[in-house]
């Protein structure tokens, strides 16, 4: 759901899969201190959010999409 | 203002159920609507299927995804498919009001409920502390993370099995609890897991074993602690993460003001047609009262629900 809510607002992302890459699956654990998937990583000038699930409220807030 | 739309059908849900019962209905040109929030739903996180008749072997997702693909070719917008969660189904007079999250309304003069299930839980210390610290629900989705970790999964069933299955080929050891004196799934399944346990693998099971606490760090699952029902001895295992696999739980809370008959298990209650109680209302899938909860049990559900819609639609003069 999160990679088609980012299709359908046009926005661009880069997919890591933790299932097959253990490095990302370590840094999704220690970047939002938790094991559950999806996990979304938002970089502003060296800020990042971080959205664990699929929360389109958060999403769009965080974004500006509004 | 816009005159409002009368469906003949809305089916909720999409999973296999919804899915067949929306192809059948798109197929017999009745005004259809399907609304549900994610393709394939409990499918979508079956792993490994190799009992649906014509493919060898498939995955819950690619299966979830094909199912989606089947039913673009009936339908390419709102009009006729919407993602959306259902809040509340209420009848009106002679139609039904089907509400979304948005507090949207869909009337129609027939529903199809196929919303399945939620996992249910175990209700014991450190279950809902842990959540996402290493207690789980869905082995597909998490379990490579713990890949080289010790684990156990919770469950004597199909899901349990097949979980304890995936995790035996990822984890270091794998853990399997049964609150029952036997597992209850499939016997090949059953089979290869004992084997798997006499071969000295990475397997342990125990029976006739309850679940009654997970303890963790404040940040991670630690170990589970398993109280032996036939001896009454407690033990604490170490284990990193704990896989629940105890069953579905039937989703009713949006139809709970219907007036449905509703079984002990929070199943709705149909005959062999999918009616219910409540005229124009029918089920299909695991929501249902059918002791199968298995994919192709609920596609044909589905189809079987669509067919007495359709039905009763005739009937109405519809």
């Amino acid at each position: 759901m999160t990679k088609e809510f980012f299709m359908q607002k046009g926005v661009a992302y880069t997919e890591k899969s933790v299932a097959t890459d253990q490095i990302a699956a370590q840094e999704m654990i220690d970047k939002s201190g938790q094991m559950g998937v999806p996990v979304t990583i938002i970089s502003d000038e060296g800020k990042e959010e971080i959205v664990v699930g699929f929360d389109e409220e958060r999403l769009t807030s965080i974004l500006g999409l509004a | 203002m816009p005159e409002k739309v009368i469906y003949d059908i809305v089916i909720v849900g999409l999973g296999p159920a919804a899915v067949t019962a929306a192809l059948y209905s798109y197929r017999n040109n009745l005004k259809t609507l399907l609304v549900g929030e994610s393709f394939g739903g409990a499918t979508l996180v079956s792993g490994e299927i190799e009992n649906w008749p014509g493919i060898i072997s498939t995955t819950g997702f690619e299966l979830s995804e094909k199912m989606e693909e089947q039913l673009k070719k009936y339908c390419m917008d709102e009009t006729c498919m919407k993602r959306s969660l259902i809040k509340s189904i209420v009848k009106n007079g002679e139609f039904f009001s089907v509400i979304d999250k948005d507090e949207t309304e869909y009337v129609s003069k027939s529903v199809i409920y196929a919303t399945g299930g939620e996992p249910r839980k175990l209700n014991i210390p450190g279950e809902q502390e842990y959540r996402n610290h290493g207690v789980t629900y869905c082995a597909t989705c998490d379990g490579p993370l713990y890949r080289g970790k010790d684990v156990a999964i919770i469950g004597g069933g199909n899901s349990a099995l097949k979980s304890a299955h995936m995790m035996k080929n990822i984890a270091k050891s794998v853990l399997v609890v049964t609150i029952n004196p036997e597992f209850m799934g499939e016997q090949i399944s059953i089979k290869q897991l004992e084997k798997a346990e006499s071969e000295g693998r990475n397997v342990r099971t125990i029976k006739n074993g309850k679940t009654i606490e997970i303890k963790g760090n404040d940040k991670f699952v630690e170990s589970v602690v398993i109280e032996h029902l036939d001896s009454k001895e407690k033990e604490e295992i170490k284990v990193q993460g704990v896989f629940v696999e105890i069953g579905l739980r039937p989703i009713t809370e949006p139809v709970k003001n219907l007036g449905l008959e509703i079984n002990a298990a929070g199943e709705i209650v149909a005959n062999r047609e999918m009616k219910t109680n409540i005229p124009g209302f029918f089920v299909a899938g695991d929501v249902s009262d059918l002791r199968d909860k298995q994919i192709i049990v609920a596609s044909g559900t589905g189809c079987i629900a669509a067919l007495s819609a359709s039905e009763y639609l005739a009937k109405l003069g519809g």
